[in-house]
């Protein structure tokens, strides 16, 4: 295996292993400060191709149990919408949930 | 954790950590005491657009303040040696026929305050410049265009709190992050430290940069102050090709972020109940999503990622707060910054910074200090709304 070739982890947001582990080691631990501190998990899949990845490389890198690295916050709509949707489905829904 | 500490800040926003950098950086002993993640309050959920509240506010000290705040962003990235995706734009109001007399009340106070051009352009120049503004379907009667001062801008957030920090840090300053502030020290009238959940540290002046929490941690210190906090969200799209503009049409904003995503919002008027709740809701999306496909009906097949929300801090009269207590000196506040404060925290910083380090009180730090709340200087600033 070549090891100059860079290991791609979120897609989305082309952010790779390597920046991944700096990243942990400078302290960001958590997945929500990681997807802050990078962007990684907020591309259109919105973390789902990623943030399994990430959260084990956490866990490997920090020495805590899987259990214990908890996802990032999900954000509403979980799936991209269109725009247009949106405000059709907020139009129907005036009072707002 | 450090036992003492010359300054302590409260609030790890973009407030709080402005401020770190500006005193450490003149050798101020700071620590930093922030009760979740950097950024984790209003500074993370923020549109983060760096604007003046053009032509919208005719408090001509407010307007200055943003301006130099504004400037002072521009010059941010070489200070700091950060890329924090700070991306100037121009910026488009966007004006309806009922609107007309108003904005041009509102934009020549703002020019003649600011001493800045402010063009106005009619509908074809609109076209010409925006052609995806759909002038044509809507009443639009003109836009004010801002161009070329380098002030209006976008920047990301969490990047801009992480540059400063890392400054801070490097002068010195001390950060203790997921560390909560749960009481003020006040002995015969002085301050004398605080209590964290993490231990104890001694101090005769604190910071309250705590954002949506500064009445809380203000009544730690047996001191009332009236802010509020007040919910807003936004939302941003997947990336999309370059639109020059920032705009905002009635009190819908939007922003292009440097990587191509359009992020939006509405701008706050109204006080809402005030609640901690930070859950996303349909409804107050409703009015920017239809704002923005009415005006740029393209927009209306591009995707939503994300949408949340988050909290401001809201004063009486929706002017920020800052400077000296008067009945409690050591105490010093840095909040009240409504929808503006990422905008605003430069000026902040550097005002506050003159006060520990200089002792100097300007004419504008004097013009927002608390004291314009009691009742003998309510007529103050001449406003008052209504507040429940
Ligand atoms: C949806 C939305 C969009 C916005 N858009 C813009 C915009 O485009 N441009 C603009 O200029 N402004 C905008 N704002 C406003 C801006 O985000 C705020 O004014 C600004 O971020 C306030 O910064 P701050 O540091 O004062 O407060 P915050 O960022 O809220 O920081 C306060 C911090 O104090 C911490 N804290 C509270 N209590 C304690 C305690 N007891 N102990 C320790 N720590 C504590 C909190 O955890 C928090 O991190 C927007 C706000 C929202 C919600
Ligand atoms: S792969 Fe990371 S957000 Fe899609």
């Amino acid at each position: 295996m070549n090891t100059n070739q860079k290991t791609i982890i979120c897609f989305c947001e082309d952010i790779t292993k390597e920046e991944i582990l700096k990243a942990i080691e400078q302290g960001y631990t958590t997945a929500n400060e990681i997807k802050r501190h990078l962007r990684a998990g907020m591309g259109e899949c919105q973390g789902r191709g990623c943030m399994p990845q990430i959260m084990k490389l956490i866990s490997q890198k920090t020495g805590k149990p899987r259990e214990e690295i908890l996802p990032p916050t999900d954000r509403a709509p979980i799936k991209p919408v269109p725009l247009g949707v949106m405000g059709k489905i907020s139009k129907g829904n005036q009072k707002g949930v | 954790m450090k036992k003492t500490a010359e300054v302590i800040i409260i609030g790890g926003g973009i407030s709080g950590c402005t401020i770190a950098y500006n005193l450490s950086k003149e050798n101020v002993d700071t620590v930093l005491v922030e009760k979740g993640s950097l950024a984790s309050g209003a500074t993370g959920r923020s549109g983060s657009m760096i604007w003046n509240i053009w032509g919208t506010d005719p408090d001509k000290e407010l307007a200055k303040l943003g301006l130099s705040s504004t400037r002072k962003f521009a010059e941010l990235e070489e200070e700091l040696g950060y890329d924090i995706e700070y991306t100037p734009s121009d910026y488009l109001t966007i004006v309806t026929p009922e609107e007309e007399e108003h904005y041009r009340k509102a934009m020549a106070i703002t020019q003649k305050n600011l001493g800045l051009h402010i063009e106005y352009l009619k509908p074809d120049e609109i076209k010409k410049i925006a052609p995806y503004i759909d002038v044509d379907n809507n009443p639009v009667v003109g836009a004010y265009h801002l161009c070329n001062h380098r002030i209006n801008a976008g920047a990301n957030p969490f990047y801009t709190v992480e540059a400063l920090i890392t400054n801070a840090k490097r002068a010195g300053a001390k950060i203790y992050t997921d560390t909560e502030v749960t009481d003020i020290e006040v002995e015969n009238g002085k301050i004398e430290g605080i209590l964290t959940t993490k231990g104890k540290i001694k101090t005769h002046t604190v910071i309250n940069a705590a954002g949506a929490w500064s009445s809380d941690v203000a009544k730690m210190a047996g001191i009332k102050i009236p802010t509020m906090p007040y919910r807003d969200e936004a939302f941003v799209t997947e990336p999309l090709m370059h639109l020059p503009y920032l705009a905002e049409r009635g009190d819908i904003w939007w922003r292009q972020e440097k990587n191509g995503q359009i992020i939006a919002g509405e701008e706050t008027h109204i006080i809402r109940k005030p609640e901690y709740n930070a859950a996303a809701s349909l409804g107050p999306l409703q009015r920017p999503i239809h704002t923005i496909q009415q005006y740029i009906p393209q927009l209306g097949n591009v995707n939503i990622l994300r949408h949340w929300g988050g909290f401001e801090d809201v004063t009486p009269d929706k002017l920020p707060i800052v400077g000296e207590v008067d009945e409690l000196k050591g105490l010093i506040l840095a909040c009240g910054c409504d929808g503006f404060g990422f905008s605003f925290s430069q000026a902040h910083g550097k005002l506050i910074t003159d006060l520990i380090v200089r002792q100097e009180k300007s004419k504008v730090m004097e013009y927002f200090n608390l004291r314009r709340f009691a009742r003998k200087y309510r007529e103050y600033t001449g406003r008052w709304y209504d507040w429940p």
